[in-house]
């Protein structure tokens, strides 16, 4: 077996200490995991509003990002080897593991907010004639959005449940195959309300965002932690153990991780 | 907005109702606990020491008034009048002025200094990559803080360092990252 990656050493393409995804990566052959595991990560380096910035004296790029979720999904996704290189208006570039170059045209993005929770792109790979939308979003508003039979749904929850539990994050990332007229309708509508004067333009155009993200196919789920400060959960216990309740104010889910205790809020 | 002829403009929140006036009134001084308490009790004695004022004053001008004539020596008013009722009843304030503790309130404020200062030099509250001890800025409540018995504080940023670390993934039905770890403790927050 030849290892067809390029520059960097093979554990860089571990998920935190699992070479399993690597392995499937590096695999000669095409089997279903080994597709999977390609469209998951190209999504993420793909997906997403960070901007690039080449930083001349380390010589190597740093990522600017709004949210710091986004900034860890892209992250994680160059540790897998796959690299987001450069933002234009209109257009990603990323690297993959084997070093192939792709660029990706955006159509259209549909940014996120805490009402939609959900964020998606409308893409399309340079040099190919097949779209996309992909999609990423919080897992109670991405269920009802996928296609997914109910044994892949219960399998899938019960790995956001077990990743709740340990306190990260989860986010869900889908995505589904466009035709073309469907893009130009859709790039049509969206002009047409932008331009328009509706006092209600935001519902509209949320109305028909909600038409093109349904009926996704699941690419894959991500569990992000949110770090704690240090010496958080001591300090937790002895506040505790003084008899002082604690609240803590989160959106996150209800669980709450801190090393050796969950706090059940 | 561009299209349209007028415009309906209204002004809620104006004058003394605006955010600004609202906050421009000073904060309520904290009292602590025990000053409270203090305070109470205080009245309770200031009330006693004018009824006990009062009647003795009103004792002592009727036992003047019927005996001065008996004890001439004593040089006493035997005026039954309400000045003279005036005068016995500060004399018994002056007598019974100690029934209010002034130096309470001092040895009070000492405690509280000495309880800072301990504090300044508690060894479990140094923070060492700072150099720094606990800085107490004004004693009125450090006897409070030992009575804490909620704290509300909110996560990210706070609880968290705001950095995110993509940790696992799940895909095609298989997690990838670390294994699950099944043996934390579940602490439950009711």
């Amino acid at each position: 077996m030849t290892l067809i990656f390029s520059k960097q050493g093979a554990e860089l393409y571990n998920v935190n200490g699992d070479p399993r995804a690597f392995h499937i990566l590096a695999s000669p052959y095409a089997t279903p995991d080994k597709k999977a595991v390609l469209d998951f990560f190209t999504l993420l380096a793909v997906c997403h509003t960070v901007m690039p910035e080449f930083d001349p004296i380390k010589n190597k790029l740093k990522y600017q990002a709004s949210s710091p979720d986004e900034l860890a999904l892209v992250e994680g996704a160059l540790k897998m080897g796959f690299e987001f290189l450069e933002r234009t208006a209109s257009a990603v570039k990323i690297r993959l593991p084997t070093g192939e170059l792709q660029a990706w045209e955006i159509f259209s993005e549909f940014p996120f907010d805490s009402t939609r929770k959900r964020m998606s792109l409308i893409v399309k790979r340079y040099g190919t004639e097949q779209y996309y939308i992909m999609t990423k979003g919080a897992d109670s508003i991405m269920f009802p959005r996928l296609t997914i039979d109910s044994q892949t749904s219960a399998i899938v929850q019960d790995h956001l449940d077990k990743f709740a539990i340990e306190g990260l994050r989860t986010l869900v990332v889908a995505q589904k195959p466009l035709d073309a007229n469907q893009v130009r309708d859709l790039l049509y509508c969206i002009e047409n309300v932008k331009a328009s004067n509706a006092p209600d333009k935001e519902d509209q155009l949320n109305a028909l965002y909600d038409i093109y993200e349904k009926e996704l196919a699941l690419v894959g789920c991500t569990a992000i932690e949110d770090k704690l400060q240090e010496g958080v959960p001591e300090t937790i216990a002895t506040l505790m153990e003084a008899g002082i309740r604690i609240w803590v104010l989160t959106g996150d889910k209800q669980v709450f991780y801190m090393r050796d205790y969950v706090i059940i809020l | 907005m561009k299209n349209t002829k007028y415009v309906y403009g209204i002004a809620v929140y104006t004058g003394h109702n605006t955010k600004i006036m609202k906050n421009a009134k000073n904060p309520p001084s904290k009292v602590s606990g025990v000053l409270h308490r203090m305070n109470q009790i205080l009245t309770t004695v200031f009330i006693f020491q004018a009824l006990v004022n009062f009647t003795f004053a009103a004792a002592s001008v009727g036992w003047t008034g019927k005996n001065a004539s008996i004890h001439t020596y004593l040089h006493l008013n035997a005026d039954v009048t309400f000045g003279n009722y005036i005068v016995q009843y500060l004399t018994f304030l002056v007598a019974y002025s100690h029934l209010i503790p002034i130096s309470l309130y001092v040895a009070l404020e000492l405690l509280k200094l000495m309880q800072g200062t301990l504090m300044k030099w508690d060894q479990d509250m140094y923070y060492a990559p700072m150099d720094k001890y606990v800085n107490v800025k004004a004693s009125d409540l450090v006897e409070e803080i030992g009575q804490v018995e909620m704290i509300f504080s909110d996560k990210t940023g706070t609880l968290t360092a705001n950095e995110m670390e993509f940790k696992k993934c799940s895909i095609n039905l298989k997690v990838y990252g670390e294994n699950f770890n099944p043996d934390v403790n579940i602490i439950i927050l009711r």
